[in-house]
Parts: C-alpha cells; sequence; structure tokens
C-alpha cells in the first residue's frame, strides 16, 4: 500500500532548465547557428513541449497511483514568466547587436585585456612607393622618418573573457608586410577571425616621399608630413591629416576631420561630425552630411560642400567658411560665391566677383566693405534679405519682395519705390554705371543699408 | 524494513505524523493519510489542530516586502532571521568593495543577484505557510534538511574573509586560481553531510 | 522556524531535494576552476548550472514519493 495524496512536482520544471541550459550554451559556442533567432521564430515549440510534459505527468500520475499533478503550480508559473522574459531579451539583445555592430554592449568586469607592442624589422622601399596600412580595429599614426625606411610599430591589444584566452588571440594575430604592385601592404592577417576582440593600432614611420593609404574600420588616423597623396578611410573615428605635399581624400562615417596645410586638393565624404580645413592650396570639397561645426579656411582655388543643407561653391576663398546648426557665414572671397540652400540663415562678406545666394527659409545678410564690382543676386522664400554697400558704391537694383517692404538708406534720383498690394519694389540706378543687384523675396523685408 | 510493534512484521507504510514504520494491522487511514493510533488520537483530541488558525497574513505583500533585505522576515514576525538577512545583505556589497579577483568578483555578483531573489521568495513562503496554518517551509537560515544553521556559517564565512582582505592576506597569486576550491568543498561537505543522514 | 518535532523525511523524492543546494554548490565552484585554468570561462559556462539544475528537478519529479512524510 502506498501514500496517497501528496503531489509530485511536475516533470516539465526539470525538462525547460536543461532545455534552456542547452540553448544558451549552443548559443555561445555555435553562434552560427543563430539561436535567438530561431527562438524568435520557434517559440510555440515550448507551448508544445509543455503539453507533452504535462502528458507524461499525467500518464505517470495514474501508472503510480499519485494525484495527478496540477496544470500549472505557482512555482512554475514564476519560472515560465521569468524563462519568457530571459529569452525575449536574448532575441532583442541579438537584433539590436545586428542592426548596430558599432555599439559596444559589454560587461567590463568578465572581461581581460592583454596588450603588447611588436616593432617589426624596418624594411628600405623606394621612392614614392605607395604604402597601405590597414586595420579593422584600431587607430593608425603615420610620420615622416629621415632615411629609406618602413618602420612599422603595432600594439595588439586582445579581450577576452580570461588572461589565457587573451594571450591566445595576441598569439594568432600576425602582422604582414606585402609587396603589390605598386607598393606595400602592411595589415594584420587574420584579424577578422577575431572580429571585435583584437585591437592592433599602427604606428608607421614612412620616407617624405611616400603615397599612403590607411583604412581603418573603428579607430583614428592620424597622419602628417608626407609628400605623397593620402587616402583615409574610416567608420567610426576621427581624421587628422596636416603637412601634404599632395592631395587628400577622406572618407567618414561617423568622427570628426581636421585637415591642414595641404599643397594639392582635399576631398572629404561621407558622414560624421566636425569638419577644421585650413590652408589648402588646391580644391577643397567637402560631399556628405556633417552635423558638428564645418570651418574651413583660406582655400586657394575653389571650395565645394554639399549636402542637405545646402550647395556652395566659393572660388579662392581667403577668409572663413562656417557652416553651424542653423547658419551659414562666408567671409572673404576672391572670386565668386554662390549658395544655395535652405532653412538656414546667411551671412555674406565681402565677396570680389559675382555672388549669387538663393535661400528658401531663413535671413540673407550681405556686407560688402568695397563697392561690388560684379553682379549680385538674391532670391529669398520666407525670410528677411539685409544688403549693407559702402556710401560710393555704383550700382543697378531691382528689389522686389513678394509680401513685405523694401527699406533703402540709398537715395538717388532715379530710384524708384513703389509699393502693390503689399508687395514693395525699389528699381533704379545710384551713382555711375555699376553691376546689376537683383533682390528678391517672397517674405519678408528687404533692407538696403548704406555703410560709410 | 519492520513494523516498529511488531517487529516481525514487513512495514507497509509510514506514519505521517511521527514517521513510525508501521505494518497493516497498525496503519490506520485517514483520507488517503497514513497514521499511528497514538498520533491519530492525538490529533483528535487537540481542537486547535483541526483547525488551523489563519493570521492575517498577506503573502503577496511579504513578497513585495522582501524585496528589501529583513522587512519581509520582520513582517513576519522573524526578527533574528530578518538581522541575519541585513548582515548577508551588508556583507556581499562589502566583499564587492574589496579588492578581490574577478572571478570571484563575478561570484560575488552572482550570489548577490541569488540572495535578492530568494528574500522575497522565502518571505513569501513564509507568509503563506503562517496564512494557511501549516508549519513554517524549513529554510537556510535555521534547518533545512540536515538542521545546521547554514545561515550562520554564509555570514561568519564572509565576516572572516572581509577581514583577511582588509589585512591584505587575500592578494596571494595561488589564491586567485584556486578559490573555486573551496566552494567545491563547502558544497561538498554538505552532500556528504545529507548522503549520511540519508542512509 | 521549523518544527523540531518534525521527523526527516527519507522517501527517495525528498532525498534528491535535499541534494539540490550542495550540488549547486560544487557545480559553480566546478565551473569557476575551469574558467581559471582552461580558456573557457564562467561566463561562456553557466548555463551548466541550469542543465545541473535541470537534471535534478526531472530526477526529484520522477522519484517516488514511497514513505513520504509531512505535508
Amino acid at each position: 500500500m502506498s501514500n496517497g495524496g501528496p503531489q509530485r512536482s511536475s516533470i516539465f520544471s526539470g525538462l525547460l532548465l536543461i532545455v534552456l541550459g542547452v540553448l544558451f550554451l549552443l548559443a555561445r559556442f555555435h553562434p552560427d547557428l543563430r539561436i535567438w533567432h530561431l527562438f524568435w521564430r520557434f517559440w510555440p515549440v515550448l507551448i508544445i513541449l509543455w503539453g507533452v510534459a504535462k502528458l507524461v505527468d499525467h500518464m505517470s500520475a495514474q501508472h503510480s497511483g499519485d494525484a495527478r499533478p496540477p496544470l500549472l503550480t505557482g512555482g512554475e508559473a514564476a519560472l515560465l514568466l521569468l524563462v519568457v522574459f530571459v529569452l525575449a531579451g536574448m532575441g532583442i539583445y541579438t537584433k539590436v547587436r545586428e542592426k548596430h555592430p558599432d555599439m559596444n554592449i559589454d560587461m567590463d568586469l568578465f572581461k581581460h585585456k592583454s596588450s603588447q607592442t611588436v616593432e617589426l624589422p624596418p624594411r628600405t622601399i623606394p621612392a614614392g612607393a605607395h604604402v597601405t596600412v590597414t586595420t579593422a580595429l584600431g587607430g593608425i599614426v603615420a610620420h615622416v622618418g629621415d632615411g629609406n625606411d618602413l618602420r612599422v610599430s603595432v600594439t595588439e591589444t586582445a579581450e577576452a573573457a580570461n588572461e589565457d584566452a587573451a594571450a591566445d588571440l595576441i598569439k594568432s594575430l600576425k602582422i604582414v608586410i606585402e609587396q603589390t604592385r605598386d607598393g606595400y601592404d602592411v595589415h594584420p592577417a587574420n584579424q577578422e577571425e577575431n572580429e571585435g576582440q583584437v585591437t592592433v593600432d599602427f604606428d608607421v614611420t614612412l620616407p617624405k616621399s611616400v603615397s599612403l593609404t590607411a583604412n581603418s574600420r573603428r579607430g583614428d588616423v592620424s597622419i602628417s608630413g608626407l609628400a605623397g597623396a593620402v587616402i583615409v578611410t574610416t567608420k567610426t573615428g576621427d581624421v587628422e591629416v596636416h603637412d601634404i605635399g599632395s592631395d587628400v581624400t577622406a572618407q567618414l562615417t561617423k568622427g570628426d576631420a581636421r585637415i591642414d596645410n595641404i599643397t594639392g586638393n582635399v576631398r572629404i565624404m561621407g558622414r560624421g561630425n566636425e569638419i577644421e580645413m585650413n590652408d589648402v592650396a588646391g580644391d577643397a570639397t567637402v560631399q556628405g552630411e556633417f552635423f558638428g561645426p564645418v570651418r574651413i579656411r583660406n582655400v586657394n582655388k575653389t571650395t565645394h560642400y554639399t549636402s542637405q543643407a545646402g550647395d556652395l561653391t566659393l572660388s579662392h576663398l581667403t577668409g572663413r567658411l562656417e557652416l553651424d546648426s542653423g547658419d551659414i557665414s562666408v567671409s572673404d572671397v576672391g572670386g565668386f560665391a554662390k549658395l544655395a540652400t535652405h532653412d538656414k540663415d546667411i551671412e555674406v562678406e565681402n565677396v570680389a566677383g559675382r555672388l549669387d545666394i538663393a535661400g528658401t527659409h531663413g535671413d540673407i545678410k550681405v556686407t560688402y566693405a568695397q563697392p561690388p564690382r560684379e553682379e549680385i543676386n538674391i532670391a529669398n522664400g520666407t525670410g528677411e534679405v539685409d544688403l549693407t554697400l559702402p556710401a560710393k558704391s555704383n550700382f543697378e537694383i531691382s528689389a522686389i519682395s513678394r509680401s513685405g517692404e523694401v527699406q533703402s538708406d540709398f537715395e538717388a534720383p532715379s530710384l524708384k519705390p513703389a509699393d502693390n498690394n503689399g508687395s514693395g519694389s525699389l528699381t533704379g540706378k545710384v551713382g555711375a554705371a555699376g553691376p546689376k543687384i537683383s533682390i528678391v523675396t517672397s517674405y519678408g523685408t528687404i533692407y538696403l543699408r548704406k555703410s560709410s | 524494513m519492520n513494523c516498529a510493534v511488531h517487529t516481525n512484521v514487513e512495514a507497509t507504510g509510514f506514519c505521517r505524523n511521527c514517521g513510525k514504520a508501521l505494518c497493516p494491522e497498525c496503519t490506520r487511514e485517514v483520507r488517503g493519510a497514513l497514521y499511528c493510533e497514538q498520533c491519530l488520537a492525538g490529533l483528535l483530541s487537540a481542537p486547535s489542530a483541526l483547525e488551523p488558525g489563519k493570521a492575517e497574513v498577506n503573502p503577496g505583500l511579504a513578497a513585495t516586502l522582501g524585496i528589501i533585505p529583513g522587512l519581509g522576515a520582520v513582517y513576519n514576525g522573524e526578527y533574528m532571521k530578518a538581522l541575519i538577512h541585513v548582515l548577508i545583505f551588508a556583507g556581499l556589497i562589502a566583499a564587492l568593495s574589496s579588492d578581490l579577483p574577478d572571478s570571484a568578483t563575478a561570484f560575488v555578483i552572482v550570489a548577490f543577484i541569488c540572495f535578492c531573489f530568494y528574500m522575497p521568495i522565502e518571505a513569501y513562503r513564509t507568509a503563506r505557510a503562517r496564512r494557511d496554518g501549516q508549519p513554517e517551509p524549513a529554510n537556510l537560515i535555521d534547518g533545512g534538511e540536515s538542521r545546521k544553521p547554514i545561515g550562520a556559517f554564509i555570514l561568519i564565512g564572509i565576516g572572516v574573509l572581509i577581514l583577511l582582505g582588509n589585512f591584505g592576506l587575500l592578494q596571494q597569486e595561488w589564491l586567485r586560481k584556486t578559490w573555486p576550491v573551496a566552494l567545491i568543498l563547502i558544497g561538498g561537505f554538505i552532500l556528504w553531510d545529507r548522503l549520511k543522514k540519508n542512509s | 522556524m521549523s518544527d523540531p518535532t518534525q521527523p526527516v523525511c527519507h522517501c527517495p523524492y525528498c532525498k534528491i531535494r535535499g541534494l539540490m543546494g550542495p550540488l549547486m554548490i560544487i557545480t559553480v565552484g566546478i565551473l569557476f576552476l575551469i574558467g581559471e585554468y582552461t580558456r573557457f570561462s564562467f561566463m561562456e559556462l553557466w548555463p551548466i548550472l541550469l542543465i545541473v539544475a535541470g537534471v535534478v528537478l526531472t530526477a526529484r519529479s520522477l522519484a517516488s514519493k514511497e514513505g513520504h512524510l509531512g505535508s
């Protein structure tokens, strides 16, 4: 005769824990199986398993005469809820990780860092050679040294769960200097396998005549002193290039760019934060979305700026171009200036050549210290136009505000203000023959001011 | 095993109340539960046993209060246990802020999290038992199936470790690598103790 | 506090139930040891705890409750 009555716990809890444990282990050691994605799609299987477990309980209870275990005890319900939260959390975590591969969600406490610096034997390379340095994770610093040697100093940092694993990762890493058709290629041989875990920082000393291509996915790049051309690409990182004797091309995805003293053309593309460019002997081109302050000074040839905020072309910028969160400001252009923007306030000073401004939404303010000698065309949508010219200027003006007035400091016999149903205008000549000035705005006041 | 009274007859059951082995003759069955005659008589004559006292106890509230160290036990009127809970909690935090090897810190964090779950669950179970008039569940602090006050041992252990750590005696390199052996020994000891009692 | 007059049950169910605690402690210790001496780490191996707990729970639910005492 056996005791009846006391209920056994269901077989479900135990099986659930075992299955969970196996799932987590598989997810960790066989990432190729993409366990969490499978879970996301096949979670009803767990419900089926639950039913099977309950069935087994029922049948074994009948067999041994014990009372039937209940469908769901309090403890089981709590466990189930906890499990659902944890698994959902893992699924979401994996999805987020995939969409933002650059996010670094790590628990530092549980990882161990190990680092070592290695100097590769120097290699003599011919003058004018082309060197490429690539690292998937890490920074690149390049500068010029005496002589004809390529000197590479590498700092490897590995992060792993414990010290031995970190040391293993570093040991398995090899840096190679490959000779290519036109130069040399410096890169780690198998960094991709340990993606995200080994940081390889390069410090490279080059002969001056060399041209360099530096590629980093996550890391800053800093290059100076070369006479040859420089190409930089980085995904998450800042770019700093100084004192280069030829063209500079930089491709960013996230970061700042600082470029100074380039005897050649500069081209910056992609997306990023701040740009600071000074002293460019050739053209300066910025193409893309850069959200931070953009400051460009002293570009000898033509400055091109193309982005969603607007298009600018300035010929022979001796002063500066500055784009801030809501403003564009240009000063001292030796040649022509062409600006087309939306939603920005514009401030322009001293353009020697032809000035064309097309805005849609913002105030435009133009100031000349010297009388204008070339055409000025300003077309605005919703916003004011404020033009200040020296008193002794000679010009022919046609200023129309479709829904606003025109106010002028200048007075001349042929200067005719008019008002047509709320649309103000001012046409006529001031002084002797001078350049044509045309100002049109849809909604806003036009000010024509005189400076002494 | 043989019946406690009729020592040459094979026992077919155990008294639910006192654990005595019973042969078919001695067995008194009430609603599927087996008793010996004495215990059954005792239960019948003690009216309080038939009407379990219902205390005004809310297990859900106990569980919520249990999140705060010691408060769950205080709700259940177990002041000594509350004090021990608070001390263990403080001890774990002190251990976290002292200088431990990385893996030990990880272990303390895990233990800390488990303890934070344990407190409300324990308060809940105790409150529910009190509400239903059942005997309180055996727990780590002052019993458990081996009757050893594990909670007190934990406290002493944490205290000793923190003391040693403060005197810099825990900085040895070998200790960094072999401390989990202590865990295994403790677990093994408890295991051996329970296995011994069970046979 | 737990009832001192309540005898300890020796049925297989309760025996296995009592093993859970010490087994968990031992498993944790073993996992940390493995973490210190091999290239694996506790952070990678902790699901083994779930598996051990699950095994004990499953064994417990399959054990007979013959001779069980108490509620």
